[in-house]
């Protein structure tokens, strides 16, 4: 044999790699010729991140640097640029125009003047350079997960990368800018919702304390005011519904490991002892029960909850600033 | 004028069964010192047997038929444990003789000792495969089969060894029993509260004024129940792959079989599928979904039973009676349009015309034995009623406590473990309904079924030896409620064999007694003595072990007879009428079942493993009637 059976087969691009010849004299003469002739490009636009909150007014400083570059390096635009700089544009006409007022505003460029200089490295400092897509999108998450408030549980998401209090000063600044970040509707929505679910979460506790502490003998006593559906099958029987609601209030509802407790004392308490259903029962089945238990017993103390004036002349204002603030937006747009 | 609308017959509970529910005992303290009896012993394992036996039992269909006549001894003597320990099992049993501690190999046959403990590993192996079966057949019920025999225990030599691997790799995240678990790091206490704080304080201004609420101030870790450290676990014995369940240590063995049936009900995809089968029936008994129910007639009381069903017979009556009435009712009648309501009211005529045969008194009595043409009647007007089969009914199944025999007020529940409820063969079987049980009672008391019977019958497929367990659901109740059961035992064994079952039999007369006017003051004092001491017990249950002791002592000296049972009746007042009348329940139930119970041990002493074929039947009848002989001479 000639090829020794051990041989494998380097892979393709190795063995290209070994025979490149080109590749090995260009390293190793440096022949310094640029293996493309250069031609002027149109500078891309600085990257501007609506999340890093800098001052919008620093976009315009950009862009007039970024022409003036253009017109140092005597480009000429093309449709490319035009899209790169305004968008998909299906009106050929349009297009044409757009082109033009780009062929104008580089030709028209002018350097930034000694103040703008000033103003751009003052704004620049201005924003928040420093975060990233990802660790906003984590910033997002965490102000649904705990609440936008719950600064330090946010913190402890991003916690190599940012401290308590560059976190807490970025909030800050995003609640109070919200509508200058893109997609802000979207984020907030989300936000809104988790921090439904918390509160949801603390109602639903609040009235279980308030349910249990009711009765002396609550395992023996307790019953609900609006029961479970009857159109569905009742498998659990109310004792063990009632066993539930205990062990609910027992542990707690923010615990995320409840219902693998709940599991273990069914299985400890010696009243269940030979009750096969309950024993078998998983804790995601114990979970799903139990949200429809305290789904009835939201029932029974949503109406017991009234909206004070207070609160409600501060929904009002709220809604009222919101609207405001969007008329003001829209305003700006146009 | 004569009532126009039929009187309802849905709303109300004619079933079988009748739920068991914890409210019964809720303002009750239990008076167990009055219980107090040389034959009773405090067994702590009873609970994990009796939840095994009733695992098997409703599950027989996975089970081999060598488990299904398992006894309470069977456990007993297959792992080792002894009863009369507060907390665990006894270091042995002591002689009646000597003080020796004896252990079940020095008063038992080996050979039987060993056929307990291959029962047991076989338990472990059926267990094992069904948690590990991963069939999703949905035909469960009829497909169903034995998981495991005893032939494939006794010839594979690794049958253990997959099966224990697999379950080490899944017990942990499917949760350890209590026993098991690392109880030193975590205090009950500890487990409530939240234990760590993450950071050290809650949070400052909002960082929205808008919505300025904190939602998370703080985060909490917790403790979580950890199973032991490895080196501690049992299921990691090496041998457990080699010996099976005797591997580990007797108290060691229910527990890991107990968690096994927990963890098996979970997971194994043909108990699951089983369970929901008896969970999802289209109708509900008419009492609702309870946590647990059982026979009328062992609730109740055989006499409630049976007023119970002649006033729903009653009710029935007057249903067929006003219906047959209505115009258009009797237009169809006479057209012949309803053959089958006529048939029904020839029925019931004829009913009506016995009754009128038969003295005032006698007429109840009467109403019974006319039970085959009265289901005739009920039949399109209600599905059960007091006096049906209430095992026979799969909806009851799943809650059904099989083993139960009886509540009584102030004191607990009694139950008679015995399996074989369900593939139950005529004969052998108790559990059925009331009026073929007490002709069964009748059958083997005036013994036209024997021992022999019983072995031609299959009755070894039955369990033979048997004991009566008292759990003090009281006081169980109460720690419930409570919170703080851990460690506390409620179990009791009250007699084991005939000989102590006649004892008990006897005792429960002195309970059932109404107080003697005569004894009217000492009692008195005996009785507040006793409740204050039942309030110790209730309080701290260390002192228990002591108050017995001191209560027998005073006992003997006090009386004149050597007996150490209490003898004292229950308290004379009104609220424990009813106690003694359940007691007298008990005691009914308990006297029919003496001679049945008796037939089965005899069964075992004569004929012992014995398998009848047809050759060994004739011989051995040929031979009963030398040992007939024998005996009657």
């Amino acid at each position: 044999d000639i090829i020794s059976p051990l041989w494998i087969n380097p892979t393709k691009r190795e063995r290209k790699e070994n025979y490149s010849v080109d590749g090995y004299y260009k390293d190793v003469l440096q022949t310094g010729r640029a293996s493309t002739p250069s031609h002027p490009r149109m500078p891309r636009p600085h990257a501007f991140y609506s999340h890093q909150l800098q001052p919008p007014q620093l976009k315009m400083l950009y862009e007039k640097e970024r022409m003036w570059t253009a017109k140092k390096t005597e480009y000429e635009p093309n449709m490319d640029d035009v899209k790169a700089t305004y968008g998909d544009i299906t009106d050929e006409e349009e297009r044409n125009k757009k082109l033009e007022l780009l062929k104008i505003s580089i030709s028209n460029a002018q350097p930034l003047t000694e103040e703008e200089e000033k103003l751009k490295s003052e704004w620049e400092k201005e924003g928040f350079t420093n975060w990233t897509k990802t660790e906003f999108r984590k910033f997002i998450t965490a102000s649904g997960k705990y609440g936008r408030n719950s600064i330090y549980a946010i913190s402890t998401e991003l916690a190599p990368g940012k401290t308590v209090d560059e976190v807490r000063e970025y909030a800050k600044a995003f609640w109070s800018n919200v509508e200058r970040v893109e997609d802000y509707e979207k984020h907030l929505k989300f936000i809104e919702a988790e921090e439904e679910k918390i509160k949801r979460v603390k109602l639903q506790q609040e009235a279980l304390r308030r349910k249990i502490s009711q009765y002396s003998n609550p395992l023996c006593d307790l019953k609900l005011k609006h029961p479970p559906s009857t159109n569905n099958k009742r498998t659990f029987s109310e004792e063990e519904d009632r066993f539930i609601l205990l062990m609910l209030f027992k542990y707690g509802l923010d615990r995320e490991d409840v219902y693998e407790l709940t599991r273990d004392e069914i299985r400890d308490c010696p009243l269940f002892e030979l009750d096969f259903y309950f024993q078998s029962r998983t804790p995601v089945e114990l979970a799903r029960r139990a949200t429809t238990l305290l789904q009835c017993l939201e029932k029974e103390f949503n109406t017991g909850l009234p909206l004070d004036e207070d609160l409600q002349n501060r929904l009002k204002e709220e809604d009222e600033s919101g609207k405001r603030a969007r008329e003001e937006m829209e305003k700006e747009d146009h | 004028t004569p009532e126009l609308n039929e009187p309802p017959v849905t709303e109300n509970n004619w079933t079988p069964n009748m739920p068991l529910l914890s409210s019964d005992f809720r303002t009750h303290h239990s008076v167990l010192s009055r219980l107090k009896n040389p034959n009773m012993r405090p067994i702590p394992y009873a609970g994990d047997v009796v939840k095994l036996m009733s695992f098997v039992n409703k599950f027989h269909l996975f089970f081999d038929s060598e488990l299904l006549n398992l006894s309470f001894q069977d456990f007993e003597i297959g792992l080792d444990l002894y009863p009369g320990s507060q907390t665990g099992t006894a270091s042995g049993m002591r002689g009646t003789d000597s003080q020796r501690t004896l252990f079940y190999q020095d008063f038992i046959p080996v050979k039987n000792v060993v056929t307990a403990q291959d029962k047991m590993n076989l338990l472990f192996m059926t267990l094992l495969k069904l948690t590990f079966s991963t069939s999703k057949s949905t035909e469960i019920q009829t497909k169903a089969q034995p998981q495991a025999t005893m032939h494939q225990l006794k010839t594979s030599k690794k049958v253990f060894t997959t099966l224990v691997r697999q379950l080490r790799d899944h017990a942990r995240s499917w949760g350890y029993p209590k026993e098991w678990r690392n109880n030193v790091v975590s205090e009950e206490e500890l487990v409530k509260p939240q234990s760590r704080l993450f950071e050290q304080d809650d949070n400052g201004s909002p960082v929205d004024p808008k919505n300025p609420e904190i939602l998370t101030s703080n985060i909490y870790t917790w403790y979580h129940h950890e199973a032991v450290p490895l080196e501690k676990d049992p299921l990691q014995n090496p041998d457990l792959e080699k010996k099976g369940i005797l591997a580990l240590e007797p108290r060691d063995r229910i527990i890991c079989l107990r968690a096994l049936t927990d963890w098996c009900g979970a997971q194994s995809p043909k108990i699951r599928t089983e369970t929901y089968h008896l969970s999802h029936f289209k109708r509900d008994p008419a009492f609702g979904i309870q946590t647990s129910h059982a026979p009328r007639y062992l609730v109740e009381g055989p006499d409630m039973t049976y007023a119970q069903f002649n006033k729903l017979c009653s009710v029935i009556q007057s249903r067929y009676e006003i219906r047959s009435r209505k115009k258009h009712v009797k237009k169809a009648l006479r057209n012949g349009r309803r053959p089958d309501l006529a048939l029904k009211l020839n029925i019931l005529k004829d009913i009506k015309g016995r009754l009128q045969e038969v003295p005032k008194e006698d007429r109840d009595e009467t109403n019974i034995s006319l039970y085959n043409k009265w289901s005739k009647l009920f039949d399109g007007e209600i599905l059960d009623n007091p006096l049906s089969d209430p095992y026979e009914d799969e909806l009851y199944k799943l809650r059904q406590q099989e083993f139960f025999i009886g509540r009584v007020p102030h004191i607990g529940d009694f139950f008679l473990p015995r399996l074989q409820t369900y593939p139950s063969s005529p004969l052998i079987s108790t559990f059925l309904d009331l009026r073929n049980l007490e002709s069964l009672f009748q059958d083997y008391a005036n013994g036209s079924i024997d021992a022999f019977t019983l072995f031609e019958n299959h009755g070894q497929t039955m369990s033979c030896q048997f004991k009566i367990l008292y759990r003090d659901t009281p006081t169980m109740l109460r720690d419930v409620a409570a919170g703080k059961y851990s460690g506390n035992n409620y179990w009791y064994e009250m007699c084991h064999d005939c000989k102590t079952l006649e004892e008990f039999l006897e005792f429960l007369d002195y309970k059932i007694t109404p107080g003697d006017p005569s004894q009217d003051k000492p009692t008195g004092q005996e009785q507040s003595k006793e409740s204050q001491g039942e309030n110790v017990l209730n309080e701290t249950p260390a002192a228990e072990s002591e108050k017995p002791k001191e209560t027998s002592e005073k006992k003997v000296r006090g009386m004149t007879s050597t007996s150490t049972i209490n003898k004292h009746p229950l308290p004379k007042e009104a609220r424990f009428n009813l106690a003694r009348k359940k007691l007298k329940y008990l005691k009914d139930f308990l006297s029919g079942m003496l001679p049945v119970l008796r037939v089965f041990e005899q069964l075992k002493d004569q004929y012992g493993f014995m398998k009848p074929g047809k050759r060994l039947l004739r011989r051995s009848q040929r031979r009963g009637v030398n040992y007939d002989n024998g005996a009657v001479g």
